[in-house]
């Protein structure tokens, strides 16, 4: 039969070793619903930003501490990092680099709200305001939260 | 992973954070300085244009010396709350961010309310001569639509 002569290849048939590990389906659904996840927080975090970017500028300086040039900087920048990275990982484009860029970010903003348990929530994200009194640990959980599902959308 | 993508999602994002910081910079050109004819104790006072046009402006501070209630109620979008009652205590605290600031614009409740005025005073004595009073302060502001926020200080 055509194709089917010749010298067999050395090729080693595949063992269960050789698999990946996680290759199953859940594994990869995981890592698609976290990058909707974060597409959509992301991106709704930083439309909400840029339409009033006076604001966020002043929110940066007011709670970082940091120099006013820098928070200036970093206040402008902030919300067109988050924009083009949720635009990456809605699209499909660099997800791993995207993925990884908001796990750094939320690594920050956890360290920051860890830091800071009890103080009212800056409202830069999309979810409700919870009383900080009663439900304290919300910022906190909330970043560990994303954090999680941007380091699942870096991982391969 | 690609080093060449990181470098990419940096590029983009800051050609467009720098586009915008024109953008604002632009809106900011045409400002109006007030003349001396428009102060008071020497520190000038702002018109609702030109209080609009500072507002334009990511180097510019709003104070807000009303209550914290009044200013948790709503208050001018951006503008930190610095209650005349409480200047003493949080001046410290605030002082290496106003120094930062461009511009300082003072405001209150409306022209009857002298906290405006004496805050800026203050602020003067300080060494912040960048600071302006904007007298019509909230009432003016919120009457004609502007950008406003509540809540937060």
């Amino acid at each position: 039969m055509a194709g089917t002569s010749g010298t067999p290849m050395d090729c080693p048939a595949p063992t269960v070793e050789d698999k990946p590990p996680f290759a199953g389906g859940w594994w990869s659904a995981s890592r698609l619903l976290c990058r909707y996840v974060l597409a959509c927080v992301f991106l709704m975090a930083a439309i909400t930003k840029i339409t009033d970017l006076r604001s966020f500028i002043t929110l940066v300086q007011t709670r970082s501490g940091l120099p006013y040039q820098v928070a200036l900087a970093i206040g402008a920048f902030l919300p067109w990092l988050e924009l083009t990275c949720g635009g990456c990982l809605l699209l499909g484009k660099a997800t791993r680099e995207a993925g990884l860029i908001l796990a750094v970010l939320l690594a920050g903003l956890l360290a920051y709200a860890l830091t800071h348990l009890g103080e009212p929530d800056c409202g830069c994200w999309v979810f409700p305001r919870l009383g900080t009194e009663s439900v304290w640990w919300w910022p906190a959980a909330r970043n560990g939260l994303l954090l999680l599902c941007g380091l699942r959308v870096a991982w391969k | 992973m690609r080093f060449s993508n990181f470098v990419r999602i940096l590029v983009v994002s800051a050609a467009m954070a720098g586009y915008s910081s024109l953008s604002l910079g632009e809106k900011n050109k045409d400002a109006v300085v007030p003349t001396d004819s428009s102060a008071v104790a020497g520190i000038p006072l702002l018109s609702l244009a030109e209080a609009k046009t500072l507002w334009s402006d990511p180097g510019t501070l709003f104070i807000d010396v009303r209550s914290a209630i009044d200013y948790e109620f709503g208050h001018i979008a951006g503008a930190i709350n610095l209650p005349y009652e409480e200047f003493s205590e949080r001046m410290a605290e605030r002082k290496p961010q106003l120094q930062g600031a461009r511009a300082i614009v003072v405001y209150c409740k409306s022209k009857d309310c002298g906290k405006s005025l004496w805050s800026a005073i203050r602020l003067h004595q300080e060494g912040l001569t960048q600071a302006r009073i904007y007298p019509n302060g909230w009432n003016e502001w919120d009457t004609n639509g502007l950008p406003r926020t509540h809540g937060g200080r």
